[in-house]
């Protein structure tokens, strides 16, 4: 190293006093320059050898250049600071110990005027302080002493403009540096400056080789991650694990590992490193470990140094990381959709940061540890659905292979359960009325199918039914043993540990369940469960379709089979057997039973009538069944199905009957092997008539629509009952009524003699009694006489001859005392026949008679007779034979009757013609062929006719031209009246004639049936005249009744006010003569007076004054009454000219007319009229007068007048309310409204006067009606406002009224004039 | 030189009336005054004859027995030139088209305005002149 020259100041030429001197100073210098230049070329080369020797050691580079440096210019110290950023800091120096190094090393120096360096650096130039203590400026004083320096000098390092550092020499003593060593430094400067780009560019190249070596590292280590993903795409525990392996080798770390989160919980998948890990185990997800953390927070967590950690905070990261040896931690989330699946992380087992290309290295990690994730997941969820599919495929497959069975599909159902949902084994169990079957089984576990399952909600698959929700048990043994006793029974019994049942659910209700077993412990996932659930969901369709076809099918079977047997109920009329029969197979078939029963009522008891069988041995089993029954006929009690039905009137079913406490049949049940009986009533009419019973030889109870169906075959059976019924009653009725028509064609035929009667009765009697003998005896005067006798036993009757009369016990005594049939079932066996009854005895061993039927022939009450048959066996007799004998009796009554009625009739026929000869009237009978065919006395004598004419039996033409010769119907139109009689003689004929002598006679012509007609001939004379004279006082009083309605008519009328008009003017006229003769007269009268006046002036002129002034004031007073006489006849006469004119009726115009204007103009003449007639009346008016504006039809002048009337009355009407004062306040108030009906116009008149009582109301109308005092009102005005009204405009007028309230008329006028009655009629 | 009126009414008090009424003309002989109750009672005056000469016969219609219509028809049968004035209370058209139909010279209604009466009376020709039938 070279030795530092001393330092000099500027050396300046010298002026030559020496030249050689000069010269040789010049070469002196010349040489020492050139031994500089030699020094520091040397020393060039040297940093340019240290640069380029130590291409990869800037500081090296640096220190030979400070070196080189101090050694050219003789400094003592050397260092340079580099800038990083705004700081300088000492990067390189020369010529210090190593504690003012160190302490140099730690101060960063910034620009400023204080150091030499930050002097340097502020001015960008070449710093030269001769002393820095003598320096004002420079403060560095720790610096100064510590390094001991004086002289300073700093050149910038400058590159590009741009500072890089300063290069300063030093030296400890005041000695200032040479230009030359000043240019020579910078020089060295300018080398640090290239050394140091040059060592920067090379980093910088190491750098990016680096990391791209790293990149192709991260790349291959991605790819090869990327690889493992491809080729495991199902499993992720290989991605993770390249994932790991990667992460550790590229992040710069000892370890790694990849959480996954699970829920609310997280465990570690994959490991790689030799730090320790607790792989699989779950644990709580908190924010207290970094994965755990990285997870919640979805962020990367870095945990330079574990001890550091807050303890309480991250007490769980820090026991793991001294549990398993690591000191730092960076973890990484994996995040899908912005949620954390998991998070990979990296361990160190010694702290320290992680840098920032290892973190983004880690993410990319992560990044790919969820691609992988979510790739298998993906595939895993295809596979799956591709696997569902599959068992939904091969349910469906089996559920359309077997529509009609649904045990295929149940099992393919478990086959599939048990082969996605991972499970030991899978069942099906469907609920069975109480409790639960197993329907379908697949698995190794002890199989169970047919057994039953106690429905309750102590196993799972009882639960999923009853609760109707999938139901879990993913550890049975830890269940609490009372409340899931049969869980952990079943569970025991058949080796499993863990159940998942989901319910079969139809329409909302369970009707069983599929359920999945294990042997080990732990839960089913949810995506098994919900796969288990779709087979439910499957299993239940294909019941529901079964169900369905089976129903279908069963409905066309049954139809089938109700057509069958309503075909042989339609073809077998009278025979009831086959048909039950047929009813009984059919049944059993359809509702799979093994026998069928029908079971009719007798009385109280019933009997077994058809038995079938579902094949020959069951057949046998039924028909044994019968017949035992036949001899212990069922009674009504609970011991039987059909005691059962008896009393309840409702199906019955004993599911099994060798265990039901009341069931007696126990013999009978063990002959047919019956266990489930079910039975249905047969009813008719609310009766039952029997029942249907089902069987089967096992326990299997019929389900309820078995029980349905059984109810509609009992209904068949009670119709072919009812049927055969009906038509075995029409065939016996019609062999009956057959008897009957024949016995009655006898007596019919036979009018008088009963004996052929009694002996064809007999016969029918016998014959359809089914009897071997008969007798019928007439019972007269205490004594039987036998008046018919069929198939009797010779001898028999001889022996009864000789008999005493019978004893008391005897049938016809029987009869005799009231019995009206005597029934006797063996006569061998009866009292009488013990008794030794020789009667009886000759019947029984004479007749061989067991069986008597005797019936009475009783007419009100009294006996007539019997009729008896008798049978040559004991076989009694039946209801119908016993009816049937009861109206052959009411038969031989009826004959025995008309016999006798027959009799009389002959008696009566005799009295007749005694009383037809001796009657008043003349009689003649005409025959059907109108010849005269009987006559009596009277008519012989009334008409005069001969005998022999008569006798001649002439036709009803003869007879009456006989009549007519003898002049009987005068002269004129003989022909015309013949004719005319002659003409429907069939037809009554009434009429009267007087004859030529005065005599009036009345004939009547009655037709008789079958022909003919009578002629009757009365002699009405006498009649005539009284009738006559009847009739003209009645004619009489008639006309003096009819004179008298009709004035009570006219009084009526006279009362109504519509005919008011004839009345009215009558009156008025009869008042208007008086009255013309009062006013004429008064006005003569006055005139008169003025005469008496004028020509009695001169008199009265001399006559005293006082005498004259008494005759001039009578003559004024005189004067003054004529006046007033005057005055009120006109008063009179006005009234009667307004009666007048109302009889006259309206004589104005038809006239279309604006009817509020109308109702306007009368309010305002009302209103004046009643204000001048008072001026203190006042009132309230109200109009509401509505759109009644279309003209209106009317004679506005009489329409006026009504109105005019109206508010009058309204205003009187209310004014008198007010001036009666009893109310304060009150004010008189008149509302007038119209409203448009269409047709009619409506006008209400509404006043608030005191109102008008009921009884007056129908007054009102009335003419000279009125309630106002003498001279204020005519009592016409309503009258005549009626008539204008309803005659002449053909409207109406009501009134309506409360007392102390209102009165409101309401007139309606028809719009238009073609509808007045008053036209019409007018 | 005198002329007649017959007035026929059922009331008697008609005659008064008129004569009071016509006092003056009945004072200076214009006319004589004539009156029947009936009108059987009027026939039975013009079949006797009417002195002196009848210029008008006045009839009221609602009388009992023969009514006023019933006499102008027969007055017209045997004295169609005569003139009969109808003097009634009954103004209605029936009666007045009935009593023109019948031959009636005017048609007056009850109470008689006798000043108009008298106008008709002085226009009806003197029986002299009158037209025979």
């Amino acid at each position: 190293m070279a030795t530092p020259e001393p330092p000099t100041e500027s050396t300046t030429a010298n002026t030559g006093v020496d030249a050689v001197a000069a010269r040789e100073n010049e070469l002196a210098v010349l040489r020492r320059e050139l031994n500089e230049s030699l020094q520091q070329q040397a020393a060039t080369a040297e940093a340019l050898r240290a640069i380029s020797r130590s291409s990869f050691n800037l500081q090296k580079v640096l220190e030979t250049l400070l070196s080189a440096a101090a050694d050219l210019c003789s400094a003592d110290n050397s260092y340079i600071y580099l800038r990083h950023g705004d700081s300088y800091w000492l990067a390189a120096c020369g010529g210090f110990s190593s504690d003012v190094e160190e302490f140099l090393k730690q101060r960063a120096i910034e620009p400023g005027r204080d150091t030499l360096v930050a002097r340097t650096a502020l001015e960008g130039r070449i710093i030269h302080i001769p002393d820095v203590l003598a320096d004002p400026e420079y403060t560095y004083r720790e610096a100064q002493s510590r390094g001991g320096f004086r002289t300073v000098l700093g050149i910038p390092m400058v590159r590009d403009g741009m500072p890089m550092g300063v290069l300063s020499l030093s030296r400890a003593t005041v000695s200032p540096f040479t230009d030359k060593q000043i240019a020579l430094v910078s020089t060295f400067a300018d080398q640090a400056v290239i050394a140091i780009h040059t060592v920067r560019l090379f980093d910088e190249v190491q750098a990016r080789t680096q990391e791209l070596e790293k990149s192709l590292e991260q790349q291959t280590a991605t790819a090869d991650i990327l690889r493992v993903i491809s080729q495991s795409p199902s499993d992720v525990t290989p991605v993770l694990e390249a994932v790991a392996e990667a992460a550790v080798k590229f992040c710069g770390a000892s370890d790694a590992q990849v959480a996954l989160r699970d829920g609310d919980a997280w465990f570690v998948g994959t490991h790689q490193g030799p730090v320790g890990a607790i792989l699989g185990t779950r644990r709580p997800l908190t924010r207290a470990t970094a994965p755990g953390r990285a997870i919640v927070d979805a962020t990367m967590v870095h945990m330079p140094d574990l001890d550091s950690l807050d303890p309480a905070e991250f007490s769980e990261a820090r026991q793991y990381g001294a549990q398993l040896g690591f000191k730092a931690v960076l973890a990484a989330p994996m995040l899908r959709d912005g949620a954390a699946v998991g998070a990979i992380s990296l361990r160190r087992s010694t702290p320290g940061p992680f840098n920032d290309r290892q973190i983004a290295l880690l993410e990319a990690f992560a990044d790919q540890a969820v691609i992988a994730v979510e790739n298998v997941r993906m595939f895993n969820e295809t596979k799956e659905a591709l696997e569902q599919q599959t068992a939904t495929a091969e349910i469906l497959r089996a559920i359309s292979q077997s529509p009609i069975d649904v045990q295929p599909v149940l099992d393919a159902v478990v086959k599939a359960a048990l082969r996605f949902c991972g499970a030991t084994d899978a069942v099906v169990v469907l609920r069975e009325g109480d409790g639960a079957v197993f329907a379908a089984h697949e698995g190794p576990l002890v199989p169970a199918p047919g057994s039953s399952l106690p429905l309750n909600r102590e196993t799972a698959p009882g639960r999923a039914i009853l609760d109707g929700r999938t139901c879990h048990f993913p550890d049975i043994p830890s269940l609490d043993p009372v409340e899931f006793a049969t869980a952990h029974r079943l569970a025991a019994a058949q080796g499993f540990r863990a159940a998942v049942s989901a319910p079969l659910l139809r329409k909302g209700v369970a009707i069983g369940s599929v359920a999945l077993r294990k042997a080990e412990l732990g839960p089913f996932t949810p995506r098994q469960i919900e796969l288990l659930e779709t087979f439910a969901a499957q299993a239940v369709i294909a019941i529901e379709n079964v169900r369905l076809f089976t129903e279908l099918r069963e409905s066309l079977e049954y139809q089938t089979a109700t057509a069958n047997v309503i075909q042989i109920i339609s073809r077998s009329t009278f025979d009831l057997e086959p048909v039950l029969q047929t009813l009984a197979d059919t049944a059993l078939r359809l509702c799979e039973a093994e026998m069928g029963f029908i079971v009719r009522r007798e009385d109280e008891v019933f009997r077994v009538v058809t038995a079938a069988g579902s094949t020959p041995e069951t057949l046998k089993d039924a028909r044994d069944y019968q017949q035992y029954q036949r001899a212990y006929p069922l009674t009504v009690d609970r011991g039987s199905v059909t005691g059962r039905i008896a009393l309840e009137k409702r199906a019955v079913q004993i599911d099994d009957v060798s265990v039901d406490p009341e069931y007696r049949l126990t013999q009978a049940s063990m002959l047919g092997k019956i266990r489930t009986q079910m039975g249905a009533p047969l009813m008719r009419e609310g009766s039952l008539i029997g029942t249907i019973i089902l069987s089967r030889q096992k326990v299997q109870p019929f389900t309820d629509r078995q029980v349905d169906l059984l109810r509609t075959f009992a209904d068949q059976a009670v119709i072919a009952i009812e049927n055969t019924r009906l038509l075995t009653e029409q065939r016996e009725a019609l062999e009956r009524q057959t008897a009957t028509a024949q016995v009655l064609q006898v007596i019919n035929e036979s009018p008088g003699d009963l004996t052929p009667v009694f002996e064809a009765m007999l016969e029918r009697a016998v014959g359809l009694g089914e009897a071997a003998f008969g007798i019928m005896n007439v019972y007269e005067d205490g004594e039987f006489r036998a008046v018919a006798l069929r198939g009797v036993p010779d001898g028999l009757i001889d022996q009864w001859a000789a008999a005493p009369r019978p004893s008391a016990r005897n049938a016809l005594t029987r009869m005799v005392n009231g019995e009206d049939v005597v029934h006797i079932d063996d006569l061998a066996a009866y009292e009488t026949y013990q008794a030794g009854d020789l009667r009886t005895r000759a019947l029984v061993e004479i007749g061989g008679a067991r069986s008597l039927l005797a019936v009475a022939l009783r007419k009100e009450g009294a006996f007539l007779g019997s009729i008896t048959v008798y049978r040559q066996e004991v076989r009694p007799f039946s209801d119908k034979q016993i009816s049937l004998l009861q109206n052959f009796a009411s038969q031989g009554v009826i004959a025995i009757d008309n016999a006798r009625l027959l009799e009389q009739i002959r008696q009566r026929q005799a009295e007749l013609r005694v009383t037809f000869d001796n009657m008043g009237d003349g009689v003649a009978m005409f025959d059907a062929d109108l010849r005269l065919a009987a006559w009596n006395r009277n008519f012989q004598e009334i008409m005069g006719l001969p005998e022999d004419r008569l006798a001649e039996r002439p036709r009803y033409s003869e007879y009456l031209h006989m009549l007519a010769e003898r002049g009987e119907f005068g002269t004129e139109g003989i022909k015309a009246e013949l004719a005319s009689r002659l003409e429907n003689t069939d037809r009554e004929l009434r009429l009267e004639r007087t004859r030529s002598d005065g005599t009036v006679i009345e004939v009547r012509r009655n037709a008789v049936p079958g022909g003919g007609f009578v002629l009757i001939y009365s002699d009405v004379t006498e009649r005539k005249r009284a009738e006559a004279e009847i009739r003209a006082a009645r004619d009489t009083a008639e006309a003096a009744l009819g004179q008298l309605k009709a004035a009570q008519a006219n009084l009526v009328q006279s009362e109504k006010m519509a005919s008011l008009g004839q009345l009215t003017a009558g009156i008025a006229h009869e008042i208007k003569n008086p009255l013309n003769f009062v006013n004429n007269f008064a006005g003569l009268s006055v005139e008169l007076l003025a005469e008496i006046r004028e020509a009695a002036g001169p008199v009265f002129a001399q006559l005293d004054q006082d005498k004259r002034a008494e005759i001039d004031e009578t003559m004024a007073l005189i004067t003054g009454n004529l006046a007033k006489i005057a005055e009120h006849g006109r008063r009179a006469d006005g009234i009667v000219k307004s009666m007048l004119s109302h009889s006259r009726g309206g004589t104005g115009d038809w006239q279309a007319a604006d009817i509020n204007a109308l109702i306007e103009e009368a309010l305002n003449l009302a209103y004046h009229g009643a204000r001048a007639q008072d001026k203190n009346f006042n009132i309230t008016l109200e109009r509401d007068l509505g759109p009644a504006a279309r003209p209106i039809e009317v004679v506005p002048q009489d329409v006026t007048r009504v109105f005019l009337n109206l508010f009058g009355n309204g205003f009187y009407a209310a004014n008198k309310r007010r001036l009666a004062g009893t109310e304060a306040g009150f004010r008189p108030l008149l509302r007038v409204s119209t409203r448009d009906l269409g047709e009619t116009v409506e006008i209400k008149v509404r006043d608030n006067g005191a109102g008008i009582p009921e009884e007056i109301r129908a007054k009102l109308f009335q003419p000279f009606f009125t309630t106002k005092p003498t001279g204020e009102g005519t009592g016409l005005g309503l009258s005549i406002s009626y008539d204008i009204v309803t005659q002449q405009h053909g409207g109406t007028i009501e009134v309506e009224s409360e007392l102390g309230a209102f009165t409101e008329f309401t007139v309606r006028l028809p719009r238009s004039r073609r509808i007045a009655p008053a036209e019409r009629t007018g | 030189m005198s002329v007649s009126i017959l007035i026929v009414d059922d009331e008697p008090d008609v005659a008064d009336l008129f004569r009071q009424r016509f006092r003056r003309e009945v004072r200076e002989g214009t006319y004589v005054i004539h009156f029947a109750g009936s009108g059987e009672e009027a026939l039975g005056k013009l079949a006797d004859g009417v002195r002196p000469e009848l210029i008008v016969l006045l009839s009221d219609i609602n009388m009992p027995g023969m009514d006023g219509l019933g006499l102008l028809r027969e007055v017209k049968q045997r004295h169609a030139e005569l003139p009969v004035i109808m003097v009634t209370a009954y103004g209605d058209d029936e009666r007045r088209r009935k009593a023109s139909e019948y031959g009636a010279a005017e048609f007056v209604t009850k109470p008689v305005d006798f000043d108009l009466l008298k106008q008709h009376l002085q226009q009806l020709p003197p029986p002299h002149l009158r037209a025979p039938a």
